[in-house]
Formats: structure tokens, C-alpha cells, sequence
């Protein structure tokens, strides 16, 4: 009975470091630019399954000079670039970068970027953890297997 | 005494048949239901301008003959500007099929010259479709064509000195007679655009 209860207690302990689970950047991808633009955007989701909420104050990537995060808003059908140097995400909450709205803005790749290749992005949280993810460089145009519908 | 009602009766159903018959003929075709364009009751013609590309000045006359889908932005536009480029080259791909008199041709339209080369804009626009037509033009030629299609533009510096551009997240429609016709706005949706085009330029 003892054991049991043992057992009990350190199964709750186990559910509970669950709530500490540190954040996670997934499904990053950088868009493969047009030629000779200065400036690409990269796209990403920032997972919190803490307790407490956390906030983004910074990108770093060594492909690149300078990122910083924007969206774009669109009011009254005009698009602007909004910055937005802080990004809080609550507890067990999730922000989600995507084409048209919130998204890394990477000024001039130290390298021509290509498809296929990859980005090793740090994100740094105001509580001085950094957060590692690789993004891939996409091409986001239409390939030309789905070219032919008709 | 039966007879005379049924003749009357069928008398007032033959009215009410020819009623309908002649309701119909004179009514038209059900008017077009689009998905993502607004098309406009009267088009307006469109005042004249000069735009600068890389093998030289785009009139306005240029344009007339073909279908044209103007989108206006920026190279230095790293989300929104691709986004819906990369968007109308999968329309132009769904309209592939049609002749060229009736597929429309995008025209990529930079409101930033200052940097912004024509060479630049149309390498930029290019890349999202072989068609894909480049330009930009003076503040006061690019001022002239956004206003005449409601697009206003503004450069806007941000605190760290830089600039961006607020433009117009709409694509405008301009039919062969060089009139702005229709306005598809955000949220753009591929197959919904292709319809939407597919059923204006051929009505």
C-alpha cells in the first residue's frame, strides 16, 4: 500500500514537471526570396506549455545580419509592417507565425539562400533562455507538377 | 354548366403560363456570384500615366487589349508582397489554358523608386510568373495610378530610421479597354481568384 502510494506521489511529480516543460519553436521555414530582394520572411510556431507565459525579445541567426519580428495588419485594405520587438505567449499557449500576418523579417542573408538548405535560428525569451530551431529555406512558389490542372 | 368554368380556368392558366414565359425571356441570365471579387456596377476609365520598366516607359495605352491584375508593393516587402505574388502565379497557372486575349497578365507595381530599380522589380516580379510584368515611376505617375484605382500608399519611417511602405493589400482588375473593372481583396484564395477571373474575362 505503501508502495503504491509511493508510486502515486511520483507519478503526480512526473505530471507536474510536465508543466515545466520548456517552449518549442516547430515548423520553421524560411521563404526562398526573389532575386535580389534585401530583405525574406520566415514563418514558425512558438509552443508554451508552461505554467507561466513567456515573451520573444529577440532572433538571432548568423545567416543573418539583423531579424526582427513584424506583422503585417491589414486596416482598411491597406497592408503595413507593424514591429513588434516583444511577443508574449501565455501559459500552455501558442503563437503562430504565418504568410500574411505575424512573421520574421531577415535582412541580408550573408549567403544567396537555395531551397532546401537550412537556418539555425535562436530565439531569445525575456527570462534569458534561448530557444534553438533549424528552419528550412522553401520555395513557396507552385512547382510545376501541380502546373498542369487543366 | 361545367364546361364554360373549366374554359375559364384554363384560360387564366394560359395567361399565367405566357405571364411567365414573357417574365422570363425578359429577365437576363442570373447575375455572376463571385467568391473574392467585387466587380464594379460601371467600370471607370482610367486617366493617363507612365510607369518606368526595365526596357523602358509603361503608358497606360500599353496595357489596353489584355486583362491586367495590378498589385502594388515593394521589394523590400519580405511577407505580404511574396505572399500574394507567389498567390497570382498559381492563378495564372490555373489560367494557363485560356487565350491570350483573355488570361490575364500581372503587373507588379513598386510605390518605393527611391529603392527599387526597374531592373530590380521586374527581376522581383518574374519570379513568380514568366508573364509577370515590373514597375515603378515617378512619386507623382505612381500617385496618379494608385489614386485612380483607390490604392493610396505611404512611406512610413520607423524608429530605427529605416522605412517601409503602407500599400494596398487589394489586386485590381483592368479589362482590355483599359477601365478598372473589379477588385479582389484579402483574404486572396487561389481557386476562388481563378474562378472568379475565369468567369469575368469570359462573359
Amino acid at each position: 500500500m505503501r508502495a503504491a502510494l509511493l508510486l502515486v506521489a511520483a507519478l503526480a511529480a512526473a505530471c507536474t514537471s510536465v508543466d515545466a516543460a520548456p517552449p518549442v519553436v516547430r515548423e520553421a521555414w524560411v521563404a526562398l526570396p526573389p532575386p535580389g530582394a534585401p530583405v525574406t520572411a520566415g514563418y514558425f510556431v512558438l509552443d508554451n506549455p508552461g505554467a507561466s507565459a513567456i515573451e520573444l525579445v529577440g532572433i538571432e541567426s548568423t545567416d543573418f545580419a539583423r531579424i526582427e519580428l513584424h506583422e503585417t495588419v491589414m486596416t482598411e485594405g491597406r497592408a503595413r509592417m507593424q514591429p513588434r520587438p516583444r511577443l508574449s505567449v501565455a501559459a500552455a499557449g501558442q503563437v503562430e507565425a504565418r504568410p500574411g500576418g505575424l512573421h520574421l523579417m531577415l535582412h541580408d542573408a550573408r549567403q544567396p539562400l537555395a531551397a532546401g538548405t537550412r537556418i539555425a535560428l535562436v530565439f531569445r525569451l525575456a527570462d534569458g533562455r534561448r530557444l534553438h530551431a533549424t528552419a528550412e529555406v522553401r520555395d513557396p512558389r507552385p512547382t510545376d507538377d501541380h502546373a498542369h490542372h487543366h | 354548366m361545367p364546361r364554360p368554368h373549366l374554359l375559364r380556368y384554363l384560360l387564366i392558366a394560359a395567361v399565367a403560363l405566357a405571364a411567365g414565359f414573357a417574365l422570363a425571356l425578359r429577365s437576363r441570365p442570373p447575375a455572376p456570384v463571385y467568391q473574392s471579387m467585387t466587380v464594379l456596377d460601371a467600370p471607370r476609365a482610367l486617366p493617363g500615366f507612365t510607369l518606368v520598366t526595365d526596357t523602358g516607359p509603361l503608358a497606360a495605352g500599353d496595357l489596353a487589349g489584355r486583362w491586367t491584375l495590378v498589385f502594388f508593393g515593394f521589394a523590400s516587402c519580405p511577407d505580404i508582397c511574396p505572399t500574394t505574388l507567389s498567390l497570382l502565379g498559381q492563378v495564372d497557372r490555373q489560367l494557363a489554358d485560356l487565350p491570350v486575349e483573355r488570361r490575364p497578365r500581372v503587373l507588379f507595381v513598386s510605390v518605393d523608386p527611391e529603392r527599387d530599380t526597374p531592373a530590380a522589380v521586374q527581376a522581383y516580379a518574374r519570379h513568380y510568373g514568366a508573364d509577370f510584368v515590373g514597375a515603378t515611376g515617378s512619386t507623382e505617375e505612381l500617385t496618379r495610378f494608385a489614386a485612380a484605382l483607390g490604392a493610396p500608399f505611404a512611406k512610413v519611417v520607423q524608429p530605427d530610421g529605416s522605412y517601409t511602405m503602407d500599400h494596398s493589400g487589394a489586386v485590381f482588375v483592368l479589362d482590355p479597354g483599359l477601365r478598372f473593372g473589379a477588385v479582389m481583396t484579402p483574404p486572396l484564395v487561389v481557386t476562388h481568384m481563378a474562378a472568379d477571373l475565369r468567369q469575368l474575362v469570359t462573359r
